[in-house]
């Protein structure tokens, strides 16, 4: 089945050399190890003609080595799969593969030079002879030492003697040959092919004696040294030599070409062995000839098409398999994506909650902090106001009480009794001072209690009139709101009695808004200027109203009364 | 006169002042407490030796200090000594002046006496204590009697507010009645109604109806 017995030499340095190499470079990696069990796999394939399988998993170990980023290994492995599809006649399918690994061509080396020899071979196969040449030549500029250099060289005389330009071909092959080098034991099989490529080009070339001469060359030398492979070629080169000359010696070397070419599988030189025989046979040994020729050639196209459409199929598996990888991934990729924008979006909803927390914490301590203060301020008031009062009303009386103890005889009656009366004057207003602060009843009695309050400021001048106080429900009304109530209430009377000389005020409590409770006072009193109204201490009850969520109105005039309206919400 | 008498009040100075008023009345056998407590389980052991007290004057409210106190107030202390001794006169001293405590005593624990501590209150104190010896009767100082007379408001409800309000629209006095009748208001008599007016006319100082409409109309009662 093999094409030519140039590449198997070829494929034999070079899997020798490759080998080396791999040695030397140390696996830790998972990846790197995989790919190299792929590659002893795929070699052990190689080697017992297993070409489907050596080309699977050497395509696997380029995968994997292509994971790894070893460009080394991939066109390793490249070059290997090349070889094998132009072993088994795919020489598209191997340029194809070739052109893969030129991007991983970093330098020129071995592996540039093997790439550039198959691109050759692969072009002389195609008839691509002049492509192939520039191939052949690219790769000899890529080898270092003389030995690689002969290949390429001894190719393209290969491709000149098939374009029948034996002289060119000649003039290399002589170069090649007279290099004393090739007299080495180990490179004897190349002397061989040599001596008969270049008897081969002589006899094309019309030097018919020559040629014979140095084909029989080759042929001792291929015998003596068992090349059973060149033996096959030398054996087709000599039965075309007699093909005008002798017949029968032609038909022999045919026959035998056939005989060992059939014992290694040679295809190809099988059947060019049977086209020498079908010339230079009889009739009948003819049909026999050509009916095995059919068959063959049949044979081969169909296992040669076969094996290019599994390697299309191995390399098209593996790329979607590739693909379908890269989809794996993105969707991986795309998963863990989404499940670090839900630990964002959780970590930021957990963040925001604490923040929420915080910012009402805080909140809430700003606003009792702030009630705090107010209730602070409130009682300080309230001290102040009570203080302020005593000092008033008090201080002085007391001081002029004192003074008067002093300088007065005590002894004398009339005296004691106008101390007495003074004592007596200053526990009034002390009285008056404490019932004005004192505490409220704010139970059952209250009603009762705001009215019994208001009566106390009832004498022979004045009335006090009170409507509807009863229909209040005042259990429903909290304490706060109670005690602010019957204070401001309270004040109105004293500031009544103190300023308004009314002899009469109309207390009102209105309960038909279900909202609010309305309480208006109004008296006939001489009433004061509007925008002296906060002079007059009412700020006092501005204030205590409106911590109560109240509203309260003041309206009066001089000589027009002084009117009050409260609201309180419900 | 009484045989045993307890004052209850935590002035020392006051104490003396009653105490020089008990003498006065030849009232020699009294004893004083400075806690309720105390007094209250005084006025327990008396009883049980069988020699009860038979009048308790008590102030009303007691100056908080280092001991803890099961009886914070006068009238908690009056309340608990009538329920335990009915019969006992007491008498209660203090310058609380609040018209619902004070009806309260009155009213709850029958309180014989409420004196008001003022210029004139041991002179008090002294007729008060002639007046329970001598008879049922009640005393209450002259500053705080109005507290116990209920005729010192000055309240007005809807019905007066009607009433305004139809001799406003100038409805005459005497088919006033009628009208409240036909709409079934009560209490709808000519007499009824007079005596509402003419209370009415007393609150607000008024000299006659027009005058009293004029009053009610400029003060926004109606």
């Amino acid at each position: 089945m093999l094409r030519s017995p140039f590449f198997s030499l070829f494929i034999f340095i070079f899997l020798i050399s490759c080998q080396e190499k791999i040695k030397e470079i140390p696996k830790t990696n998972k990846v790197s190890k995989e790919a190299l069990a792929y590659q002893k796999k795929a070699l052990h394939y190689l080697e017992t003609n297993h070409f489907n399988k050596a080309f699977y998993y050497f395509n696997q170990s380029k995968v994997a080595a292509e994971a790894m980023r070893d460009s080394n290994k991939i066109v390793y492995n490249l070059i290997q799969m090349a070889a094998i599809q132009q072993i088994n006649g795919d020489y598209y399918g191997s340029k194809e593969t070739l052109t893969e690994a030129l991007p991983y061509i970093k330098k020129k080396d071995l592996y540039s030079a093997a790439i550039n020899n198959y691109f050759g071979i692969a072009n002389k196969e195609l008839f691509i002879y002049d492509d192939a040449v520039y191939y052949y030549k690219e790769a000899i500029k890529d080898c270092e030492d003389e030995i690689a250099k002969n290949g390429p060289l001894n190719n393209i005389a290969v491709v000149y003697i098939q374009q029948k330009k034996y002289t060119k071909a000649i003039e290399i092959l002589n170069t090649i040959a007279n290099k004393a080098i090739l007299n080495q034991k180990s490179l004897k099989s190349n002397k061989a092919r040599i001596l008969d490529n270049l008897g081969y080009a002589y006899f094309k070339n019309g030097s018919i004696k020559n040629g014979l001469l140095l084909m029989n060359e080759g042929f001792a030398l291929r015998n003596q040294i068992d090349d059973s492979y060149g033996i096959i070629e030398s054996n087709l080169h000599l039965s075309e030599y007699y093909q005008k000359i002798d017949a029968n010696k032609s038909n022999q070397f045919a026959l035998q070409a056939y005989q060992t070419a059939t014992k290694f599988k040679s295809i190809d030189e099988r059947l060019r062995a049977l086209s020498f025989l079908i010339t230079n046979s009889t009739t009948i040994k003819n049909t026999k000839y050509a009916q095995k020729f059919i068959f063959l050639n049949d044979s081969i196209i169909k296992v040669r098409n076969n094996f290019k459409n599994k390697f299309a199929k191995i390399k098209y598996d593996s790329k979607k398999e590739k693909i379908e990888n890269r989809i794996l991934r993105l969707e991986k990729a795309q998963n863990l994506l989404m499940l670090q924008k839900i630990k964002y979006q959780r970590l930021l909803f957990f963040i925001g909650t604490i923040l929420l927390i915080i910012i009402l914490l805080l909140l809430v301590r700003y606003y009792s902090i702030k009630t705090k203060t107010e209730k602070i301020k409130a009682s300080y008031d309230t001290e102040t106001r009570i203080a302020k009062k005593i000092h008033d009303e008090l201080a002085n009386d007391v001081y002029h009480t004192i003074t008067f103890a002093q300088t007065q005889p005590i002894e004398s009656e009339q005296t004691k009794e106008n101390l007495l009366q003074q004592l007596d004057n200053i526990y009034m207003r002390v009285r008056g001072i404490s019932r004005e602060n004192n505490e409220i009843d704010t139970g059952i009695n209250y009603a009762q209690n705001v009215k019994d309050t208001i009566a106390t400021y009832n004498d022979s001048s004045r009335n006090v009139i009170v409507n509807n106080i009863e229909k209040v429900n005042w259990s429903l009304i909290d304490d706060t709101k109670k005690v602010t109530l019957y204070r401001v209430l309270q004040e109105l009377m004293v500031n009544m009695k103190k300023h308004s000389m009314a002899s009469l005020v109309v207390i009102k409590f209105d309960v038909s808004n279900p909202k609010f409770l309305e309480i208006s006072y109004v008296d006939n009193g001489k009433g004061c200027v509007a925008t002296e109204i906060i002079k007059n201490g009412l700020q006092n009850m501005e204030n205590r109203i409106t911590t109560i969520n109240g509203t309260i109105i003041f309206d009066t005039a001089p000589d027009k009364g002084f009117k009050v309206k409260i609201t309180l919400p419900n | 006169m009484f045989k045993k008498v307890i004052v209850v009040e935590d002035f020392d100075s006051i104490n003396l002042g009653i105490a020089q008023a008990l003498q006065d009345l030849n009232i020699s056998n009294f004893d004083h407490s400075k806690y309720c407590d105390d007094a209250f389980l005084k006025i327990r052991k008396a009883i049980l030796d069988n020699e009860p007290y038979d009048l308790l004057i008590s102030d009303l409210s007691f100056k908080k200090d280092h001991r803890d106190v099961t009886i914070e107030s006068g009238d908690h202390l009056i309340q608990k000594v009538r329920f335990l001794q009915p019969n006992i006169k007491i008498i209660a001293y203090s310058v609380e002046e609040k018209n619902y405590r004070i009806k309260t005593l009155f009213q709850d624990s029958d309180i014989n006496a409420y004196i008001l501590k003022g210029r004139n209150s041991i002179e008090e104190l002294k007729k008060a204590i002639h007046l329970l010896t001598t008879s049922d009767n009640k005393y209450i100082s002259p500053e705080i009697a109005f507290v116990l007379k209920e005729k010192n408001n000055y309240e007005i409800d809807d019905f007066d507010i009607l009433i305004l309000k139809h001799l406003s629209t100038g409805t005459p006095q005497d088919e006033m009645g009628k009208i409240f009748k036909d709409l079934g208001i009560k209490p709808n008599s000519k007499s009824t109604l007079e005596k509402r007016i003419s209370r009415l006319k007393d609150f607000f100082k008024a000299n006659n109806t027009t005058h009293l409409i004029a009053i009610v109309i400029d003060m926004g009662v109606i």
